[in-house]
């Protein structure tokens, strides 16, 4: 098993270190190091997009593992995280039930991020805490 | 690079922008800035093969310009995503949306 983490303190290096990251994970493949951006990016975007990421920033951390590559996302927790992530569980057999949609008023999409987290990794899981919130995502290999 | 790099040109009738690097909820204003710019006034064409990685923050505003671009009755289409950007597409489930041409020489 390999384990690699990184720290992200400044918004506008997320994708710079998550870039870092994925050059580090040398044991995944290119598709597998794609979603992982992909992912990783579109988290992190909705953390900030939705909360604060906190002095002590993000953290991003990658177990691999012959059979599935775990990624865990931490951050200081946030009272929006935790209606969340309760959200989220309530409806996780469910992808309808936050399927992606478009809003003519505010021109924009809304889901659309959820639904790429879903397409991209098996398994996605939050987690809210009393002091760090967790976002998990796996791909199987 | 942290933020992105937007060309404009133009060739056989259509202004193309040329995107490079992340496209996320830090760069996504400038891209659409630019894109609204454009769409739905002119044939667009938006080439992402210089993109590292994109979020929903974009693929939103690409979506939302194929629809005023239709809309207006002008063309649109994506050149030549990164391997990334192709990817992160798909991962809408919403791949027919975008038309994609392999490169700035299939355009007419």
């Amino acid at each position: 098993m390999k384990k690699i983490a990184i720290r992200i303190i400044k918004l506008h290096n997320v994708s710079k270190r998550l870039e870092l990251l994925c050059k580090k994970a040398v044991f995944c493949n290119e598709n597998e190091r794609n979603k992982i951006l992909i992912t990783a990016s579109e988290l992190i975007d909705n953390l900030i997009t939705h909360g604060e990421i906190g002095v002590l920033g993000v953290i991003v951390t990658l177990r691999i593992e012959k059979h599935r590559i775990t990624c865990g996302i931490y951050v200081e927790t946030h009272n929006a995280f935790a209606e969340f992530s309760k959200r989220m569980e309530t409806c996780k057999d469910n992808p309808d039930a936050h399927k992606p949609w478009y809003d003519i008023k505010e021109h924009r999409w809304h889901g659309l991020g959820l639904r790429m987290c879903e397409n991209l990794a098996d398994r996605v899981r939050y987690r809210a805490g009393k002091k760090l919130d967790r976002i998990y995502f796996e791909i199987f290999r | 690079m942290t933020g992105i790099s937007i060309q404009v040109s133009e060739e056989n009738g259509f202004t193309i922008l040329t995107i490079s690097g992340p496209i996320n909820s830090y760069t996504f204003t400038e891209l659409q800035e630019k894109i609204n710019k454009y769409a739905g006034k002119v044939n667009l064409a938006i080439h992402l093969g210089g993109v590292t990685t994109m979020t929903s923050a974009g693929i939103g505003v690409i979506l939302a310009a194929i629809e005023d671009t239709e809309a207006a009755g002008k063309k649109i289409f994506i050149i030549a995503p990164s391997e990334i950007a192709r990817l992160a597409m798909e991962s809408t489930g919403f791949m027919d949306s975008f038309p994609i041409l392999n490169s700035i020489k299939e355009l007419q």
